[in-house]
């Protein structure tokens, strides 16, 4: 098979052929030749068969509605030469050529001006001249060229981005890199304790103390903040000790310097401040991709198309009103509560109740914004405008729910860590009171100076900031660095069934009634191959390869069945009712009927039927066995109790299962659980979001983790979801390596105060003995964290 | 000895100025996005004869 020239996906043998290359669809023909007429062929160069399939010329959607004023204001920024720029997010910039293309825009139009693609977020500026180009015409431009725009709903609550927060970071790393390596410089002379004349050591010093000053003040400046906060809020942090070690050193060295007695430890002080910046660094890492906090704005699309007057009318979606007629096609989100009107409706609620099977619903039902519909086109009238759809209203219910953080690890540690330091530095000033008077302050200080808990403060960061990389190497991406130690104390596991534990996203098809002969299977295949509906094609899948013949009379009416004869057999497939419909005979009576089931007959007589169903992914049975040992395990799902003899078979019997739970129960069930120990929860749809949030640590199982998730602490490849067990013990090995490196820093405070309390703490001791204790910790942590995740995870 | 104070200074000037140009590629915000421009430049060079109309 040739590969289509511009998307590279096999051509059909009817492909369209022009200027001496196969395409795959009248689309791909169409891109390639508007790129040609515009001088653009380099993008074929840039990478082998770089564009996105289009099978149509033109994009369906009609864009106008981007040009209404309360969309246009939301999404573009005005700019004062009467331009206009917007940031688009588009899904399909997977490559070099498409950078290239998307950045060469203004060729296809003058009133486009410069264009710039932000990789990693999949994102694109234009700055154009919106009375030249609307808004609508430049986004229609884009999907003609196969690169549509995701319109979210989301889009309109956001404010234009700012500068980053990252670049603050930056310069605060910058800053202080700058003055540690300088003043360090400065320090060399003592550090060898060569002989400097006086005045130059006080040239150096005040040097150094003007250096310093940026540090203590604007780098250092989030420790300050962070310490006077937990002050007031009366508990103590790490950020305590922090900053009272920084205080003190900055307070005696600048004292030593003015009353030139000596050169004091700024350069230990710069070191310690640049270090704790790297480690705040490597922590704030992001995924630029990905996002934590997503909403059900993120899944709801930006406009909804009405039927005005007969003719169809793309509105946005926040100016639907009650009584609007909408018109839904297949694969589409029905965007608010409303009744159905026209056609069929068959509503995959999966996402949205973790229900499986798609529900049928005849004219005059209610429908609930969130179901996607599969099938015809069917016609709806708005009961409820956006935010007062039902799924809206529980979304800011489940906000509401508060969110503490659990004192970790660390945050204990710091409190006892503060209260010895404290306590040791006033037996040292006491004793000194007693036997030398001129040793009290200088001791007090050296106590605070030395027992500063860098060491400690840089053991966290730099484990969890290190194993959220190896994490996220793995296929599970944390929000944050902090949620591996809340991973760690996790006793209780919650998971979804739906989508979770079951892969929506392929079928297992199994038969039931009169054995299929070779012959059955040849005509079912034929039959069904003409089927647009998901479950016919799962069937036709599942028959395997038989010849291809050809099917007289095919019919096919969405949502119910299919018909069509062959070798003179009239063949029917489909629902109960569509096989009752034209006069069956034998159709069974018992069974459930559930849109799930595909029955066939053979000349109105019946034969048997297929059910479909979602199969459980791969690895459950080792992965629960693992998680039995040491956590509670608890499987939650919002449809009803048929899969529990599927479920018990392969995870096992003793598990606590729950069926037919509504988001709301879903919550209240993790927030019960909660109050025995820290709870994981495992979901993947909107159902599981007021979970997800309620539990200690939401991890969101998805098979692409850039496109939408629940709002969740993680998102976990779910191919990777045999490996949650490894992660959870990595996870607990990681509080490990953060202990060892408490104990080691701690040594190391040891040696460090038999100096101070004795009044003899010699800058070249500082001097070594802090940054070696930094760079151990640091060293130690790195090193056995990448150990750990390669002794516990499999890649 | 006063050689060593000069060095300093000068040390401190030279540093300065690299300081001053990372603070300024940080503001102007090139450590935004440190992927694309790896990606950008392998873009470039397109040969004049395309541009101007097509290989056909």
């Amino acid at each position: 098979m040739v590969p289509c020239e511009h998307c590279g996906q096999p051509c059909a043998s009817e492909a369209t052929t022009g200027s001496g290359f196969q395409f795959c669809c009248v689309g791909c023909q169409a891109v390639y030749e508007l790129l040609h007429s515009a001088g653009m062929g380099h993008f074929y160069r840039l990478e082998s068969h770089p564009g996105t399939r289009m099978t149509e010329v033109a994009p369906r959607t009609d864009f106008a509605y981007l040009d209404r004023d309360e969309i246009s204001r939301k999404l573009l920024v005005r700019e004062p030469n009467g331009l206009a720029r917007a940031t688009l997010h588009i899904p399909d910039i997977r490559c070099v050529a498409c950078v290239w293309l998307l950045e060469n825009l203004y060729r296809f139009d003058p009133g486009i001006g410069a264009s710039r693609v932000v990789f990693p977020r999949q994102e694109l500026t234009v700055h154009f001249d919106p009375n030249q180009i609307p808004l609508s015409r430049l986004v229609e431009r884009l999907a003609l060229l196969g690169y549509p725009p995701s319109l979210r709903l989301e889009a309109l609550g956001k404010t234009p981005a700012t500068a980053p927060l990252r670049r603050s970071l930056w310069l605060k790393l910058g800053i202080a890199g700058f003055v540690a390596g300088n003043t360090m410089l400065f320090s060399v002379p003592s550090y060898l304790g060569l002989q400097t004349s006086d005045g130059l050591a006080r040239f150096m010093g005040f040097a150094s103390l003007l250096l310093a000053l940026p540090v203590v003040t604007y780098c250092a400046s989030d420790y300050w903040r962070a310490a006077i906060h937990s002050l007031r809020g009366r508990f103590i942090s790490l950020d305590v000790p922090i900053a009272l070690g920084i205080a003190a050193l900055f307070g005696q060295s600048a004292f030593e310097i003015v009353t030139g007695r000596g050169g004091g430890y700024l350069d230990s002080l710069a070191a310690l401040v640049f270090l704790l910046l790297i480690g705040r660094w490597l922590q704030g890492r992001t995924f630029e991709k990905l996002r934590f906090d997503r909403s059900y704005a993120d899944y709801f699309p930006l406009s909804a198309a009405t039927l005005v007057n007969g003719r169809e009318q793309r509105v946005p979606l926040t100016s639907l009103s009650v009584g609007d007629r909408l018109v839904v096609r297949h694969g589409e989100l029905i965007p608010v509560d409303g009744q159905l009107v026209a056609g069929e409706g068959r509503i995959d609620y999966s996402f949205v109740t973790g229900e499986a099977d798609p529900v049928p619903r005849t004219v005059g039902e209610e429908l609930l914004a969130g179901g996607r519909q599969l099938g015809g086109a069917i016609e709806i009238d708005a009961t409820r405008t956006v935010d007062s759809s039902g799924l809206m209203a529980l979304w800011d219910r489940s906000s509401l729910a508060s969110e503490e953080a659990p004192p970790t690890f660390v945050g204990q540690a710091a409190r006892w860590f503060t209260l010895g330091v404290l306590l040791v530095a006033a037996g040292a000033a006491l004793f000194w009171s007693v036997v030398d008077p001129s040793l009290v302050l200088t001791s007090f200080v050296s106590v605070l100076i030395v027992a500063c808990p860098c060491a400690l403060a840089l053991a966290t960061p730099f484990a969890t900031g290190t194993a959220r990389g190896e994490l996220a190497r793995r296929g599970l991406f944390l929000r944050s660095a902090g949620v591996v130690e809340r991973l760690a104390r996790a006793t209780t596991a919650v998971f979804d069934k739906t989508g979770t534990l079951t892969d929506t996203a392929t079928s297992e098809v199994t038969y039931q009634g009169r054995p299929l002969e070779e012959r059955d299977r040849i005509a079912l295949a034929a039959v069904l191959g003409g089927s647009s509906h998901p479950y016919g094609q799962a069937v036709r899948r599942s028959l395997g390869d038989v010849p291809p013949h050809e099917v007289l009379g095919y019919e096919e009416l969405a949502g119910a069945g299919c018909r069509g004869s062959l070798e003179d057999r009239q063949l029917l497939c489909g629902s109960r009712a569509w096989l009752a419909e034209h006069g069956v005979l034998g159709l069974p009576t018992d069974a459930e009927d559930r849109a799930s089931t595909v029955h066939w007959a053979s000349d109105r007589v019946y034969r048997g039927r297929f059910e479909v169903v979602a199969p459980l992914r791969s690895g459950l049975a080792a992965l629960f066995a693992d998680l039995r040992r040491r956590l509670r395990l608890v499987i939650t799902s919002g449809d009803s109790a048929r899969d529990r003899d599927r479920l018990v078979h392969a995870v096992g019997d003793d598990l606590e299962l729950f069926f037919r739970q509504s988001p709301r129960d879903k919550h209240d069930l993790v927030a019960s659980l909660a109050d025995h120990g820290p709870v994981v929860m495992v979901g993947d749809g909107l159902n599981d979001a007021a979970a997800l949030e309620r539990s200690t640590v939401g991890i969101a199982v998805a098979r692409d983790v850039s496109v939408f998730a629940p709002a969740c602490d993680g998102l976990l490849e779910a191919h990777r979801l045999s490996g949650l067990g490894d992660f959870l013990r990595f996870s607990r090995r990681i509080l490990l390596v953060i202990k060892t490196c408490f104990a080691v820093s701690i040594a190391y405070n040891l040696i460090g105060l038999a100096f101070a309390v004795s009044g003899r703490l010699e800058p070249v001791v500082s001097a070594i003995l802090m940054p070696l204790s930094s760079l151990t910790v640091v060293g130690l942590a790195v090193g056995l964290t990448h150990l750990t995740a390669r002794w516990t995870i499999a890649r | 000895m006063s050689v060593l104070g000069l060095l300093i200074v000068i040390g401190l000037v030279l540093a300065g100025i690299f300081l001053a140009a990372f603070l300024w590629a940080v503001r102007s915000g090139q450590f935004d996005d440190t992927l694309t421009p790896s990606l950008r430049i392998l873009g470039d060079g397109e040969p004049l004869d395309m541009k101007e109309g097509g290989i056909e």
